[in-house]
């Protein structure tokens, strides 16, 4: 339950892209509680508070605030860039699990639990070489 | 009753149509949608819930099997093959999101156990035929699928739009087809899907069953009337636009989001500059706020919010609507999408002309100008572009008279019937009897199959040929949707006389380990395994066993298949049936023409007799030995319904001996073929001769080696290339190497090392004393490099002389020197070769051929069922008992 329902600017620290939409770290502009939530969308344009809970304080991504973090917190990249990104990662998400001993222990009742993981582990897969990227290029 | 169908994901309202007819037909629908079940049952249908089938004990039972993958987890770790498969050039990925990725990893191993323990307690409780999926490709409906393929039940996925392919594959995404088939849209939906690698036979044309509502009379509002029922002004021009959300599934993940939230802006820009005439409809994609679980106030606060957003810079007519979309789309004039949306064909099937703003990530465009829709090329020129559109009323209805003639291939039938086509697959794949599938087979479509290959090595040892292609055939049958294991030996120490069946996986494919003692290898029976091998196969019957190799499993294994009536396709991969030591080569390492007698077998077996143990000397070398190991070959050679020889070479020489099958056709295998380098620009360089094989006697590096001395090789150098097997060999031939040749030793390589090595050789040399039909050949032919080779068993089946290369006289050092110094003596000839290489055939084109044949056979099978009662051995019209034998 909030406490406060005006709107207060929060600081976005961070982003996390998922399948299911996209989750901002948020650091409460009251109790400078950091937390995640996931962000709502209207047609592409962030909407909605988020609720500290710490303090229970409302707080509101605007849209102006979320395209400025898409642009702080994801390299910035040509769309060539973009393919190598989402190769490199699909590369990763379907051969992490072939080794032998990986393949053998992630395998339950003879079905193979590695493979049908690679569609929603490959947004964390991207994420660290997101980051891996953002630190090369310091 | 029918049967049950599992309807595993499938939420849209839109298909109620199809489980009423379902359950009207017999069928009881079970499902995990609690919402759409409900709906179902309030129409008075009996729906089953997916969650009633939950265990008891289920949740501790997940815990512990999750623990046990964790526990497991952290010794993996330790070792670094499995750390390497996270490296990337850009760093290690677990670095920086291992956290993140275990923490996901483990809550998705959890609710694929918790799903196969539901699964396995529901068809338990159930006759389940079928699982109908709605379209995800999620963790959960891809163990399903696994899981399902294993008990002999289909699935089939139902298409939710028409899948825009990225620049790039996304791993897992939609462009894969998981299940046994997919309910398709429409043509074009499914020819990009069949450009993206999937079958067509597993593709069926079924049209939209969430549209065929769109259809309806009551669909057709009349546009000031659905402008009224959404509150708008009836005589002003309405724009509606439906927007979508970027999700985190690719690296495109900003891009999207960038042009989004663009597009957005734009159209909001647009309609302002328009002016007060203009209403603004705005539809936000199903997905973008649902997902958080909001009470209905707090989204309708969010609704206010955005649009109090909106008011701020001037945009005050603006109406955001999540329903009612039908409404929505005919109060439109002009309905505006971002990306390839299915709003686009809704749109279309509702009268309405479309305006699409591309994505520059997804690549080729599903739509375009030629579908009667405006593609917005010149973001800058929208305005004006929209304003032209809003005041020409005419060029509106030209775009829709164009759209409609693109809407058949956009779903199928375009009659609104598309729930009763997708109701006749169900029907016809919920049968329990294959022979029933005839509405499929009627349009030719192939029920998948469940395929066990047996071969005489672990597919760990991927170094052997036959091992290497039994794998690849596995996956290229599995790419056309049929479910394959692999079942070999693994091989105790000798004496031993405990048999037993592990079942496993490699590298994803599902295994099947026989352990047996080490006589098996070279014993003509191995009756020590029928009671296993007869166990394993009652629990887990496959429909078809395809033997590739029979070593170590021996006779007997064919007449375990024999006894339990399952039908046997046979790949003689060598000479292995006819020659003790596989490939008809004598001890003095010339080729042998076969077993002319036994006597001279014994010389030869006796020739190599240090190679074995002493306590093997008097089983293996002997008359009583051979006899008794052709007896039983020749007998093994007639319970396969087919018997593939790869060279036509092989089939002449079994044919010539009396190893006969009761049918035997050559077919020539396909290879598995990757994407050739351009070769290297290397003017006026010396040429390159490689040499590229296991080094072991028999692939006669020595004699290349020897041939290669004999030759004037200022201009040339010969690059080894392959993994050591006879070490003391490979010494002696290095040592053979003649003073100032340029020969070097470049180590082993693996399948993704070949485009490299070939794009940098100008001629390559097969020498082997040897050989069947060898695949490497055809590797190094892929590639556009011409081959010298020997004249020997299939080769010069596809090594045409003069034409692709060059053959030579098998272990004829000077014979080969001379055709060594005629290629390298003239580089023009080497090209002139290279332009005579036809293209080689692919592993996906046989097992295309190959799964031909199965269905064949299984078809004359289900006859001898039907019409012999008991005697399920089908047998084809020319093979009986004393006539011909069949042979093509």
């Amino acid at each position: 339950m909030r406490t406060d329902r005006t709107p207060r600017g929060p600081d976005v620290i961070g982003l996390r892209p998922t399948v299911a939409g996209t989750y901002v770290f948020l650091r409460c502009g009251s109790c400078e509680h950091a937390f995640e939530s996931y962000q709502p969308t209207i047609a592409g344009l962030a909407v909605g508070e988020h609720i500290c809970p710490t303090c229970l304080v409302a707080c509101v991504v605007s849209p102006e605030e979320f395209e400025t973090a898409l642009a702080r917190y994801w390299p910035s990249q040509s769309l060539d860039e973009m393919a190598d990104l989402t190769e490199e990662a699909t590369r990763i998400a379907e051969t992490w699990h072939r080794p032998e001993t990986l393949a053998r222990l992630l395998t339950y009742r003879g079905i193979p639990l590695g493979p049908p993981t690679e569609r929603e582990l490959l947004a964390s897969i991207t994420l660290g070489l997101v980051a891996a990227l953002n630190k090369s290029k310091g | 009753m029918s049967g049950s169908v599992l309807f595993f994901d499938v939420f849209d309202c839109g298909y109620l149509p199809l489980i009423d007819a379902l359950a009207r037909k017999g069928f009881l629908p079970i499902m995990n949608a609690t919402s759409l079940a409900e709906q179902a049952r309030a129409r008075g249908l009996p729906v089953c819930a997916w969650q009633a089938s939950i265990p008891a004990e289920i949740i501790p039972h997940v815990q512990r099997e999750v623990d046990r993958i964790t526990n497991g987890l952290t010794g993996a770790l330790e070792d670094s093959a499995v750390r390497e498969t996270f490296s990337s050039c850009l760093g290690g990925v677990l670095g920086y999101s291992g956290d993140a990725f275990f923490s996901q990893l483990f809550a998705l191993l959890a609710d694929q156990i918790a799903a196969l323990d539901i699964f396995d307690a529901l068809t338990r409780q159930h006759d389940l035929r079928l699982i109908v999926l709605g379209c995800d490709n999620s963790h959960v409906q891809r163990a399903l699928v696994a899981c399902a393929r294993r008990r002999g039940i289909p699935s089939l996925q139902l298409a939710h739009g028409i899948y825009a392919p990225l620049r790039v594959p996304v791993a897992g995404e939609l462009h894969r087809i998981y299940a046994d088939y997919l309910a398709a849209f429409g043509e074009r939906g499914r020819d990009i899907l069949v450009r993206l690698g999937n079958s067509p036979e597993r593709i069926l044309l079924t049209g939209a069953p969430t549209w065929d509502h769109l259809y309806a009379p009551q669909a057709q509002i009349d546009r000031r009337e659905a402008r009224r029922y959404l509150g708008l002004d009836p005589e002003r021009h309405t724009v509606l636009f439906c927007g979508s959300y970027s999700d985190g599934s690719s690296g495109f993940f900003l891009a999207a989001a960038r042009q989004l939230t663009a597009i957005y802006r734009r159209v909001i820009g647009a309609t302002l500059r328009l002016g007060p005439d203009i209403q603004l409809i705005v539809r936000p994609h199903p997905r973008e706020f649902r997902r958080v679980n909001l009470s209905c106030q707090d989204r309708a606060r969010l609704i206010d919010d955005h649009i109090n957003w909106l008011a701020r810079r001037g945009a005050r007519d603006v109406r955001v609507l999540e329903d009612h979309k039908v409404e929505c789309i005919r109060a439109a004039d002009v309905v505006i999408v971002g990306g390839p949306s299915t709003v686009i064909p809704e749109a279309m099937i509702l009268g309405r002309p479309v305006v699409m703003f591309p994505f520059a990530h997804q690549v080729p465009p599903v739509y375009s100008n030629r579908d009667g829709i405006v593609v917005v090329e010149e973001t800058d020129l929208f305005p004006e572009m929209l304003s032209s559109l809003l005041g020409d009323p005419s060029r509106r209805a030209g775009m829709v008279r164009a759209q409609n003639a693109v809407l058949p291939v956009l779903n199928h039938g375009n009659d609104g019937r598309a729930s009763e086509r997708v109701m006749a697959i169900i029907e016809d794949l919920a049968a329990r009897s294959p022979s029933r599938r005839s509405w499929l087979r009627a349009r030719g479509h192939t029920p998948t199959l469940d395929l066990l290959f047996a071969l005489h090595d672990p597919l760990t040892n991927m170094k052997g040929g036959t091992e290497l292609y039994t794998h690849d055939l596995a996956r290229a049958l599995e790419r056309r949707g049929h479910g394959v294991r692999v079942l070999y030996p693994r091989y105790l120490v000798a004496g031993a006389n405990e048999c037993w069946a592990e079942e496993g996986t490699y590298q994803g494919l599902p295994v099947v380990e026989v352990f047996t003692g080490r006589d098996a290898v070279r014993s003509p029976r191995n009756d020590a395994i029928k009671p296993v091998v007869r166990r394993y196969l009652s629990d887990h019957r496959p429909d078809l066993v395809h033997v590739q190799h029979l070593m170590g499993l021996s006779v007997s294994f064919l007449e375990v298949l024999q006894e339990l009536a399952i039908p046997v396709v046979l790949t003689a991969n060598d000479f292995w049936f006819l020659c003790d030591q596989l490939h008809l080569v004598n001890a003095s390492g010339a080729p042998c023409i076969g077993p002319d007698s036994i006597d001279g077998c014994v010389e030869c077996i006796q020739s190599r007799v240090e190679a074995l143990q002493a306590n093997q000397l008097a089983r293996f070398v002997g008359r009583g030995y051979l006899e008794e190991r052709h007896h039983a070959n020749r007998a093994a050679l007639q319970i396969p319904e087919l018997v593939l020889c790869p060279s036509k070479f092989l089939l002449d020489t079994f044919l010539r001996y009396g190893f006969v099958g009761r049918r035997m056709v050559h077919m020539a295998q396909g290879a598995s073929l990757f994407t050739p380098l351009e070769p290297q620009e290397r003017r006026g360089a010396p040429i390159v001769v490689s040499y590229l094989g296991s080094i072991c006697q028999r692939k006669g590096l020595d004699i290349l080696i020897a041939a290669f001395n004999r030759i004037g090789t200022a201009h040339a150098e010969l690059r080894v290339h392959g993994e050591i097997v006879e070490q003391p060999y490979f010494e002696e031939a290095l040592r053979a190497v003649g003073p100032g040749k340029a020969v070097t030793y470049h180590g082993g390589y693996g399948p993704a090392d070949l485009p490299s090595i070939l794009a940098g050789t100008d001629v390559a040399v097969v020498p082997s004393r040897g050989e069947n039909f060898p695949f490497v050949i055809r590797e190094i032919l892929h590639a556009r490099v011409p081959v010298i080779a020997p004249a020997l068993s299939g080769v010069p089946e596809i090594v045409e002389d003069g034409v692709n290369g060059l053959l030579f006289r098998s272990n004829d050092v000077q014979d080969l020197a001379t055709k060594l110094a005629f290629a390298i003596e003239s580089p023009e000839r080497i090209e002139r070769w290279r332009q005579g290489i036809k293209p080689v055939t692919s592993i996906d084109e046989e097992a295309r051929e190959l799964e031909q044949h199965y269905q064949e056979i299984l078809g004359l099978y289900r006859h001898a069922q039907r019409h012999n009662g008991s005697e399920c051995v089908a047998r084809a019209p020319s093979l009986c008992p004393g006539s011909e034998l069949g042979v093509v």
